[in-house]
């Protein structure tokens, strides 16, 4: 840690005063004609030498007052470039990051992973890196590679790119070229060049089996192998349309150790090992929150319920709003959108409330709704007011969701009827099992069926 | 004896000081322990040196090449940086002999006799002496401190 440095050419000013009060003193030219060199073996302390010796004191305080003050005009200019280049790094590292979240937001806006993936993968693995012990720039590479990982499917063809089933050799030569695209594109940027090696290899694979240059071992650059284990780890424990429920962290760990030496590095392998799956769910959970919007755009759930944010926040009920809803509902059906069920929840009678104690009334019986409905939902959407959608992908809407629902409901009813003796709730679920249903039509089936079912302050109703 | 005393009471502390002062205005996170270290060995040699038959104050030129060198290499700073904190170090020590302890010793009624006779009133002086020193060290290490905290915060 260094004090701020002052100008070079200053210091040299500064000492050059120095010396030479040193040197007036020291040959006699000042101090009453005494020389320290010759003098001061013979010194008598009488008036007259304590005069001298002030003399001379006098003019070195003043020469190191002096040269001091050169010191210092030099350090505060020093201070003020820094200053200026401190704000300047700091406008560009916002941009950087800026650019980086764009950018990462298109391609989630193509491919089927999700933003949340490559928070999960950058923080996976920076925990790896930083436990192998490198330095910090290398770790902001590692970051950045893994939130760019993907960059390249970009270049890659929609049909290709979003094909619901099993790819052809040939389309999955194609795809497999998404490695080579990123590689060229971050290359080209100078603050993510770094990330280009990263990006390149992130596929290849210890044994030599991996594309695109098929390099084996420790040709293989390392932060591409803590980042290959860190991405397999993540695929395997995340929720996919293809895959009902995700592997536990024991159950993946178990598959990563079984790997090593022929798809992993044994050296990044046995610091993952050493990590504890506590460490592995702190990163998990802390990537969920501020990616749900993100999510949400593309269509996608990554597990907890979060607020979600900014334009797509209904401020009242904290839930998604129509903007969030119209977003999904455009996103194609083949990428796994319709795989799932819809829940219409609408609540009726509060007229009534809203004539009896006014319109505040009534926005505190919805806030509430919209808590208890995402106790139950990961997705809550609040369209025209008072109708709810709840989104639940493919499965994860059974006999215990519905029974659930139906509990809170009631106790929803039974909590505000005392501000109206009419409040209800209609309740409807629509659920999809291939992929080719739309979503619109879906929820339109889901608010028709609602009409049958409906909870109030007397109790449950309907089929 | 009085040597030893000398050495023991002035001259290694006064070193040490002087250039941890040094090292400080290098780098404000500079350990105490190199200044320990090659301050007593300064300290010593400077006691030392002042026995051989050259001019008495033949040993400033050599302590502030010395330090010069010290600041150089141990903190690893700049020519003109060490150049500088070494001589702002030195002038220092002088200021304080002519401005504050010859004065005040001279009011006193102290004469160099009585220095040379008792090496406790020796260091008296030059403690007195080092005060403009230790004045730069509380400075400078409140000035660590503070930029400690901040860099915490």
């Amino acid at each position: 840690m260094q004090w701020p440095d002052a100008n070079e050419k200053v210091i040299w000013i500064a000492c050059g005063v120095m010396l030479f009060a040193w040197a007036l003193i020291a040959t006699g030219w000042v101090g009453g004609g005494s020389s320290l060199l010759n003098d001061w073996a013979n010194l008598q302390l009488g008036p007259e030498q304590v005069r001298v010796a002030i003399e001379m004191a006098a003019l070195v305080f003043v020469a190191a007052l002096l040269a001091w003050m050169f010191y210092a005009l030099g350090l505060a200019e020093l201070r003020k470039q820094a200053a200026k280049e401190l704000e300047h790094r700091r406008s560009l590292e916002e941009a950087y990051q800026g650019t980086l979240q764009a950018l990462t937001a298109a391609l989630d806006l193509r491919d089927d992973e999700t933003y949340g993936h490559s928070r999960r993968v950058s923080g996976y693995s920076l925990l790896i890196g930083r436990r192998m012990g490198l330095p910090e720039t290398e770790l902001q590479t590692l970051a950045w590679g893994a939130l760019l990982h993907d960059l390249g499917k970009i270049g890659i063809r929609d049909d290709i790119l979003l094909k619901p089933g099993p790819l052809t050799s040939e389309e999955r030569a194609a795809m497999n070229e998404h490695v080579v695209i990123g590689h060229q594109l971050v290359e080209s940027v100078p603050f993510l060049a770094r990330t280009a090696a990263m990006v390149r290899h992130h596929h290849e694979r210890y044994d030599g089996t991996g594309y695109p240059d098929r390099l084996t071992g420790e040709e293989i650059p390392i932060l591409a192998r803590i980042f290959t284990v860190a991405d397999s780890f993540d695929a395997m424990t995340s929720p996919r349309p293809y895959r009902a429920h995700p592997r536990t962290f024991p159950e993946a760990i178990e598959i990563i150790r079984a790997g090593v030496g022929v798809q992993f590095c044994p050296r990044v392998v046995s610091e993952f090992l050493r990590v504890p799956v506590e460490e592995w769910e702190r990163i998990r959970a802390e990537s969920l929150g501020p990616v749900q919007e993100m999510d949400v755009l593309v269509g996608r759930s990554g597990g907890a319920p979060a607020e979600p944010q900014m334009s797509l926040h209904d401020p009242l009920t904290h839930t998604y709003n129509q903007v969030a809803w119209e977003a999904k509902a455009k996103r194609p059906a083949a990428r796994g959108n319709a795989l799932g069920t819809i829940v219409a929840v609408r609540p009726t009678g509060l007229g009534g409330a809203r004539r009896m104690h006014g319109q505040a009334a009534v926005d505190r019986i919805l806030a509430d709704l919209g808590t208890r409905l995402r106790q139950v939902g990961l997705e809550v959407y609040r369209l025209d007011g008072d109708q709810f959608f709840l989104w639940f992908p493919a499965q994860e809407w059974g006999e215990e969701s519905d029974r659930r629902l139906e509990v809170v409901l009631g106790y929803f009813c039974q909590y505000w009827c005392h501000l109206s003796r009419d409040l209800a709730v209609n309740w409807g679920v629509a659920g999809a099992t291939d992929a080719t249903r739309d979503l619109a039509e879906l929820a339109e089936q889901a608010v028709a069926y609602g009409r049958e079912r409906k909870a109030g302050c007397s109790g449950l109703a309907g089929a | 004896m009085s040597l030893v005393l000398e050495a023991l009471l002035l001259q290694i502390p006064s070193t040490i000081i002087g250039l941890y002062v040094v090292f400080l205005l290098q780098r404000r996170d500079m350990p105490l322990a190199p200044a320990i270290k090659y301050g007593a060995v300064l300290g010593t040699f400077v006691t030392a040196f002042r026995l051989l038959p050259v001019s008495f104050s033949l040993h400033v030129p050599v302590v502030t090449i010395t330090m010069l060198l010290l600041a150089r290499y141990v903190a690893s700073s700049r020519w003109s940086m060490s150049l500088f904190a070494t001589l702002v170090v030195q002038l220092l020590g002088f200021t304080g002999e002519g401005l504050i302890a010859m004065p005040l010793l001279a009011k006193a009624g102290i004469g160099p006799a009585d220095f040379a006779a008792s090496p406790v009133m020796l260091a008296l002086g030059g403690w007195i002496s080092n005060i403009p020193l230790l004045v730069l060290l509380s400075g400078l290490l409140f000035a660590r401190r503070k930029a400690n905290a901040v860099a915490r915060r």
